[in-house]
């Protein structure tokens, strides 16, 4: 084509996308009528064939050489710590207060704690490693060590006012609200990890016998904290609004291997002067927002938030949103906010939440309130058990039993998922896994773009709704079984290079929760710690688990 | 079930109402609501799920941006409008590659609408619109979506086969018509590009 015509070309089409809104919309939503336009046998033929064959395969292929769980989300990191007494090459030994104060001058490096360090009252207030303009994306290994009367102290600047108009009736009223994009970010680490996720290569890997490695390598390796045990530490935060607080880390990436006891998170929140929300929280005892836990636990801190009453309760409706303009709170016994938290547990600590006072504290917070309070977190975000954002690829139109893993040919019903497989060149799917725990046992929602074959432009199905359609499971008996099923499904079509792919493109992850609150006056064996392992990483000491590293 | 779902997300004008009060509450939804749509176009036009996913990125930046200042009646169209322009400039990008995709496949087919006129000005933006619209606005509904998944959302012939329930063959039988019928729609109404 000529230059000149190719410049003609692009007008033209540039000139689609002038065209009216309406007649867009009715494209897009436009689909053929099955009643009025029957399609031949001869277009039905290949799905039919490939579905039954699909079905045939899967029947076979289901549970070989399951994989643990556990394995995938551990890293061997964890189960191969011990306790170095020298400093290993590459790594930076931390011995002083003053050693701990330089890592926010290479907050890209690897450091260890080499022994124990004390905050003396001489010492005063430590400020948090790494802002949000520049994360701490290094390694810090505490290596067994304990911090100990570690003070944090701020007082925050009141968000601004911003003055603007919303809709109201036929018109606007005046509307203003506090501008809290600005994040503040308080623990020992203030903000630890990247915005985007390092890919490591799957040669990285050490894991051996790890059936689909590449299922870890969207870990967030950067800016991890690991073996690092804090005591009787004090965080105190005045005129908070958009806050992310927690003793460890403010926002962390990967915290593994790690204890608080005995320390406390002190909040106060600032006192809104305009309608729109002031306060953003996201308040536990060893970080305030985390990507992966693993392997943790908080005993006796007290966290405790103050001025939020009057802020969650003003909860402010406008004129023709459905979404009301609110503050929203994350406190946790360990993390206010989380993606994903495993085989890590809390005990005996206190949580003091003007809002939450009338309430019973739950092991994970209720999502019917601004304010999301529990004992081990606030709030469970996108938790992923298979699949996170994941799109699939296969046929279209096959069924899949979601209960025990098992496919088979019988018509939808209580207990069953359906995933629609769309397997025609340039289209893009459909199957979004995503999993929500609430209480044990873990809960499954499975999120699917899409609905029957007349659905244009299908939508997401998600939460409580999902329980409400008849063609999608919020399935309570998901079993691990299951997963690792799906897992297999998923390579069945996409190939391993496929699904290698959707994971380094869409964020793919395994976990698993097993967490638990521990009642102070109770004692407690192995045998009640499902997943903990406790071979390498945890062993068992008057009746609670404790991190092996930090026993001498 | 379609009614039951569209109540998942918020309506097109509270997302429209959020993004205006600058909140993200509403690149959020809208990100929910279209990331499917934005992805597909750039996509089809694209060809390369790397270079859709950066553009579909650069849509909700744009989005953000412009947000106001402007107010779209429907967010649908508005950002598929504002994915196609991204792609397009991409497109033009990547032209020294001479890479083909799905995008210069398209402008080739389109160029078989280019018309043969003797008009010594080039029509204006709205004029050209204007003849568009009227071009579609005359054709059977199955020949318009046709028409605007191809051209608009730069669907592969076989999607949209399979979603007018048509045979592949056949589409592209239709759009080779439809294209000569737009060609000679153009020249009589003096449309010069």
């Amino acid at each position: 084509m000529k230059r000149n015509e190719k410049k003609k070309a692009e007008r033209l089409f540039g000139a689609f996308g002038d065209l009216n809104p309406d007649m867009i919309e009715a494209a897009e939503r436009y689909r053929w009528d099955p009643v009025s336009k029957a399609p031949s046998y001869r277009r039905l033929l290949p799905v039919v064939i490939a579905a039954v064959l699909s079905l045939a395969v899967l029947t076979v292929t289901a549970f070989a050489a399951v994989p643990s769980l556990r394995r995938m989300l551990n890293l061997p990191f964890l189960s191969e710590s011990e306790r170095q007494d020298t400093v290993p090459e590459g790594w930076v030994g931390v011995y002083t207060l003053e050693d701990l104060d330089a890592v926010r001058n290479d907050p890209d490096g690897k450091y260890i704690l080499m022994n124990d360090i004390t905050f003396t009252e001489e010492d005063g207030a430590f400020t948090p490693i790494g802002t949000q303009d520049e994360p701490f994306t290094g390694h810090f290994d505490g290596n067994g060590y304990v911090i100990r009367g570690l003070v944090l102290e701020q007082e925050l600047t009141p968000p601004p006012v911003v003055h603007t108009e919303v809709a109201y009736g036929q018109g606007t009223r005046p509307y203003d609200y506090h501008d809290v994009t600005e994040l503040s970010v308080v623990g020992l680490f203030g903000f630890c990890g990247h915005s985007q996720y390092e890919t490591s290569s799957r040669e990285d890997s050490t894991i051996d016998d790890f059936a689909f490695p590449y299922l870890t390598d969207e870990l967030p390796y950067r800016g991890m904290i690991s073996n690092l045990g804090i005591e009787g530490a004090t965080v105190r935060v005045s005129h908070a609004s958009n806050l992310r607080i927690g003793v460890i880390a403010g926002q962390a990436s990967y915290v593994a291997g790690c204890y608080v006891k005995d320390c406390t998170v002190e909040v106060m929140a600032y006192e809104a002067s305009a309608e729109g929300a002031p306060l953003r929280l996201r308040m536990g005892s060893i970080a305030g927002n985390v990507q992966v836990m693993d392997s943790c636990y908080a005993s006796g801190c007290t966290l405790t938030l103050q001025g939020a009453n009057e802020l969650l309760s003003d909860v402010l409706t406008v004129e023709g949103m459905n979404t009301p303009e609110r503050a929203t709170v994350f406190v946790g016994g360990l993390a206010g906010n989380a993606y994903t938290i495993v085989t890590s547990y809390t005990e005996g600590g206190s949580i003091f939440c003007d809002y939450a006072a009338d309430r019973t504290l739950d092991m994970i917070g209720h999502s019917d309130h601004a304010a999301y309070v529990g004992d081990l977190y606030g709030h469970v975000h996108r938790i992923p058990i298979l699949m996170n954002y994941s799109h699939f690829r296969g046929l279209l139109e096959t069924y899949y039993r979601a209960v025990n893993g098992i496919p088979a040919e019988e018509p939808l019903g209580e207990n069953w998922a359906k995933l629609e497989f769309d397997k025609s060149e340039g289209s893009f799917l459909f199957g979004k896994f995503r999993s929500y725990f609430v209480e044990k046992p873990l809960y499954i929602i499975l999120d699917i773009y899409g609905g029957d074959s007349s659905t244009v432009n299908p939508s997401l199905v998600t939460g409580d709704y999902a329980l409400e359609t008849e063609m999608y499971i919020f399935d309570r008996a998901a079993n691990m079984e299951e997963l690792i099923w799906l897992e297999k499904t998923a390579v069945q079509y996409l190939g391993e290079d496929g699904l290698a792919a959707v994971v380094a493109n869409d964020h793919l992850k395994v976990g698993a929760l097993d967490c638990y609150v521990l009642e102070a006056d109770d004692t407690y064996k192995k045998t009640d710690f499902a997943e903990f392992d406790f071979k390498t990483i945890w062993e068992m000491k008057n009746g609670r688990p404790v991190l092996r590293i930090f026993e001498e | 079930m379609q009614e039951k779902q569209l109540h998942t997300h918020p309506e097109d004008a509270a997302i429209v109402e959020m993004l205006w009060r600058r909140s993200e509450e509403g690149l959020f939804w809208a990100e929910r609501k279209y990331s499917r749509l934005c992805y597909r176009i750039a996509m089809n036009l694209l060809g390369r799920h790397e270079d859709a996913e950066e553009c579909v990125n650069d849509v909700y930046l744009a989005v953000w941006d412009t947000i106001p200042p402007n107010r779209p009646a429907s967010l649908m169209a508005y950002m598929g409008k504002v994915t196609r322009n991204i792609a397009v400039s991409y497109l033009r990008k990547r032209e020294a590659s001479k890479r083909k995709c799905g995008g210069t496949v398209l402008l080739d087919e389109l160029a078989d609408c280019l018309p043969d006129t003797n008009a010594p000005d080039m029509a204006d933006d709205l004029t050209l619109r204007d003849a568009l619209e009227s071009f579609l606005g005359a054709l059977s509904a199955e020949d318009r979506v046709i028409m605007l998944r191809r051209y608009y959302d730069g669907d592969p012939i076989e999607d949209i086969a399979r979603d007018v329930g048509l045979r592949s063959g056949t589409v592209r039988v239709r759009l080779h018509r439809l294209r000569e019928r737009l060609r000679e729609h153009l020249e009589s109404n003096g449309i010069s590009l």
